[in-house]
């Protein structure tokens, strides 16, 4: 079957024609240049908000102290050794 | 530059999905690249038909495919990629627009108003086999709903399913609208070329 003529498609290969090259590297520098942006705020982010968080008075070491957790199995080298005489 | 050059090259092959898929495993903006280049000239003959100037139609080129790069995660392959861009490159103009005009863009809402005239239903091949130089001057003419529902059907080679959903109507709806712009062009053709009706 003969391919039917398309002047749409003979518009639109005009205007591609005209497109400016150096819009590609506009495009693809927008693209370099977040996708930078991108990992800069991956990294950095999340040390931002810790640092917030110390500066507002909290820290990651901030939760009970291990032997007042309810329910915690104490390590095996916390285990009273019987054997020794207590001092 | 000569990376990407033979990225592309490499790459050319490769289908939009795939492409996709490594862009968002490895974040390598050299796959974009590849994207620009296979649909740049694309998306900028829909920006010139819509804003009808060159400048504006480069920075919407450029804001478009910015667009579509913060959003590529989003990209869910329910429809082809060059559907999902072309519907985001039409929502950017129709929006330029409507900002430029301060008016609404008359969609396919006119499908509603509908009445009871006959409908003639002009051969596709009145369109198709018009010179490109008229058929430019012809849309040009045409509302930006008419315009647009004409460059999806015959540019774009969209479905009638696919131009439903981006318009949110029925298809019948959507044939009904396709047939009045192709009433619409026939009657700017023949206003516009009255004195010169054969195409030399």
């Amino acid at each position: 079957m003969a391919t039917r003529h398309n002047s749409f498609k003979d518009l639109e290969a005009k205007w591609e024609a005209s497109l400016p090259p150096e819009l590609e590297r506009r495009v693809s520098s927008h693209a370099a240049n977040m996708a930078v942006f991108g990992r800069v705020v991956e990294v950095f982010v999340p040390n931002a908000l810790e640092a917030v968080f110390h500066m507002i008075g909290g820290s990651d070491n901030d939760g009970p102290a291990p032997d007042l957790i309810p329910g915690r199995r104490p390590e095996p080298e916390e285990w009273p050794d019987w054997r020794k005489p207590p001092r | 530059m000569t990376k990407v050059k033979t990225s592309a090259n490499v790459l050319s092959g490769v289908s939009d999905s795939e492409l996709i898929a490594r862009y968002l495993k490895e974040q390598n903006p050299d796959y974009f690249t590849v994207l620009y280049r296979r649909y740049g000239g694309k998306v900028f003959a829909k920006c010139i038909s819509m804003l009808g100037d060159e400048a504006l139609a480069h920075d919407a080129v450029q804001d478009i495919f910015v667009k579509v790069y913060l959003n590529l995660s989003r990209f869910n392959e329910k429809s082809s990629f060059s559907t999902w861009l072309y519907s985001i490159s039409y929502n950017f103009c129709i929006d330029l627009i409507r900002k430029k005009k301060k008016i609404p863009v008359l969609l396919a809402d006119d499908v509603s108003r509908i009445g009871d005239e006959a409908e003639i239903d002009i051969p596709d091949s009145v369109l198709l086999e018009m010179k490109h130089d008229r058929l430019e001057k012809v849309l040009a003419e045409l509302p930006e709903g008419d315009r647009i529902i004409l460059l999806m059907k015959y540019m774009d080679d969209m479905s009638i399913k696919d131009i439903a959903e981006f318009f949110q109507k029925t298809e019948s709806a959507i044939k009904m609208q396709i047939m009045r712009a192709k009433q619409k062009a026939q009657t700017v053709y023949d206003d516009l070329y009255a004195s010169d009706p054969i195409e030399s």
